[in-house]
């Protein structure tokens, strides 16, 4: 598929603005004394301002921006517009948490809200995921591990941001270490789980081929003409040319600035720095950055993977390693 | 409940295009609005076409056919397409079975593309709506044509004959008949849409030439006789042994 990049960009930074969230609301009710004023609204500033960053790309990818809203309507079949209100209804939650907590409301009113925001925000995360997985004609999509690897990766990116606000707050607290402890164990769980999905997609079964897309059965059926003198809709749309070379290269380099560069950045946080100094602090927001960065190259590359059975009709679709048995 | 829809003999497209060029034609000065079409005599003649026709040839040299595959929209009975609008622009028609999209309701996702198997449906950049075949809704009632014309424009323009349309659920049809007679098939069945569109399979034929007839007709100025038998095995083998 085409790798548009108003939906890399909606995609990342919204999952990464509600895992900074999600880790705030969860700090806030467990051990409140360890957070800063400043933090809190800085963190909810940061998860609202990421998802008005996702939500301002997406209107790039709308042809009719300005009827966008209309997308509420089919909540009941259709998992794009379930995205579009779950998305909606957690700026609300995570704006009127702001809200509460500047005009210190009730502590237990606070925490209410903010797990109706997490609410949301997990309604968002399996939508936005579903998005992708229910499209059953791209075998790459079509699988648990895309709603797997979007909330963990999303959570990931997220707490990676709250951990370089705590840090950044300067607050003395023991918490921190534990934090970074749980930030590695979630860094680590990722990086397992895509590398399993690189692993799944790389042998993903179909038996498909040209000719049951055109209903001729004949092992020997080649594209003579597309029926176009120049590239269209659909041999753009669906397809990215890539080597196989260089999707190796793409899917190397995603683990090592994804994971294996940020998990470095935490273990030497842990191990050698005093976790309050500024020397800390700044390599902690590099490493949320470089995940961010990584988060972007990652979802572009899913982008690129997907193979939707339309190639089939115009010569692009990836050659399965298995043949069609039916095929004589 | 009727289910509107095209039956396209394969055996008899000749891939002349005149279906995707009428279609186009139609449907830009129809009632649905312009199709976008950038520079369509430039270098890079970038479009939105409802109907595109595709050459594949089949078997391996010498033993090969070409296949003509006209691909329109298959007005599936099950269509994916509706399913994922956010919008509910795309909708089936209960009367007709056809598809169609609202374009007021359309905010130009692309997501029906992806729900569709077959690539039919393309998004025009200019209008930002996604368009696709109709069935030429704006003229098969219209009452304005005269009564033979209230058909598709491809169906009209078919100088063969390959294509057929039709209520593929009413037996008294020739579109109902001929998919029975010709075991008509659907595209790509796996991916269970229940396409509406039917393809009848091509046919082999058998050509008997007899040299010396041929020879003497010729000579004689009487026109050569061309037997079609039944198909018994490729065309290239009975050709290579009389």
């Amino acid at each position: 598929m085409h790798p548009e990049m108003s939906l890399v960009i909606l995609t990342v930074f919204s999952t990464a603005g509600q895992g900074i969230f999600i880790f705030l609301v969860v700090m806030n009710s467990i051990v409140p004394e360890s957070l800063s004023g400043s933090y809190i609204i800085t963190a909810a500033l940061a998860s609202i301002l990421f998802q008005f960053i996702g939500m301002g790309a997406s209107f790039f990818h709308l042809g009719n921006p300005m009827k966008g809203w209309k997308a509420i309507m089919m909540w009941r079949n259709s998992w794009l517009s379930r995205e579009v209100i779950s998305l909606s209804a957690f700026v609300g939650a995570a704006s009127l948490y702001l809200i509460i907590y500047i005009t210190e409301m009730n502590k237990s009113i606070l925490d209410i809200v903010g797990y109706a925001g997490i609410i949301m925000s997990i309604g968002f995360l399996i939508a936005s995921s579903m998005v992708y997985a229910s499209i059953g004609y791209i075998k790459e999509w079509a699988n648990a591990f895309t709603p797997a690897t979007f909330i963990s990766l999303g959570l990931t990116c997220g707490a990676a941001f709250a951990l370089a606000g705590f840090y950044l707050s300067c607050h003395h607290s023991e918490i921190y270490p534990k934090i970074n402890l749980l930030l590695i164990a979630m860094t680590i769980f990722s990086f397992i789980l895509k590398a399993m999905a690189y692993r799944f997609n790389a042998n993903v079964y179909t038996s498909l081929s040209v000719s049951n897309a055109i209903g001729i059965n004949d092992k020997h059926i080649k594209l003579m003409d597309r029926g176009t003198p120049y590239a269209h809709y659909n041999t753009k749309e669906y397809f990215h040319p890539i080597t196989e070379d260089q999707s190796s290269i793409q899917k190397n380099l995603i683990m090592i600035v994804t994971f294996l560069i940020p998990l470095l950045i935490w273990m030497l946080i842990g191990l050698l720095l005093n976790i309050n100094s500024h020397g800390a602090a700044f390599l902690a927001i590099s490493g949320a950055c470089v995940m961010l960065l990584g988060l972007l190259m990652e979802r572009r590359f899913f982008f690129i993977q997907g193979n939707h059975f339309q190639n089939l009709y115009y010569g692009n679709y990836k050659k399965s390693s298995i043949d069609n048995p039916l095929v004589r | 409940m009727s289910q509107y829809a095209l039956v396209i003999d394969l055996d008899k497209c000749v891939g002349c295009h005149a279906c995707a060029v009428n279609c186009k034609a139609w449907n830009t000065g129809g009632q649905y609005g312009p199709l976008t079409d950038k520079a369509p005599y430039g270098a890079r003649p970038e479009g939105v076409w409802f109907n595109r026709v595709q050459t594949y040839e089949v078997g391996k040299f010498p033993n090969t056919e070409v296949v003509y595959l006209p691909k329109s929209c298959m007005h599936c009975k099950d269509a994916p397409c509706v399913k994922v609008c956010p919008t509910s622009a795309s909708y089936k028609r209960r009367e007709d079975g056809i598809v169609l999209i609202n374009y007021d309701d359309c905010i130009g996702c692309k997501y029906c593309s992806w729900a569709c198997p077959y690539g039919v449906r393309e998004f025009d950049t200019y209008d930002g709506v996604m368009k696709k075949c109709t069935l030429c809704v704006d003229r098969i009632y219209n009452d304005n044509l005269p009564a033979d014309e209230r058909k598709p424009a491809c169906v009209l323009a078919c100088p063969t004959k390959a294509r057929i349309f039709g209520d593929i659920d009413d037996p008294s049809t020739d579109a109902f008949k001929l998919i029975r007679e010709r075991m008509g098939y659907k595209l790509l069945p796996e991916a269970a849409t229940e396409p509406s569109n039917y393809y009848l399979p091509k046919r082999k034929y058998k050509i008997q030439l007899n040299m010396d007839d041929i020879l003497v007709r010729k000579h004689l100025k009487v026109e050569t006789e061309v037997k079609v038998l039944p198909f018994t095995g490729t065309i290239a083998e009975d050709i290579a042994s009389p």
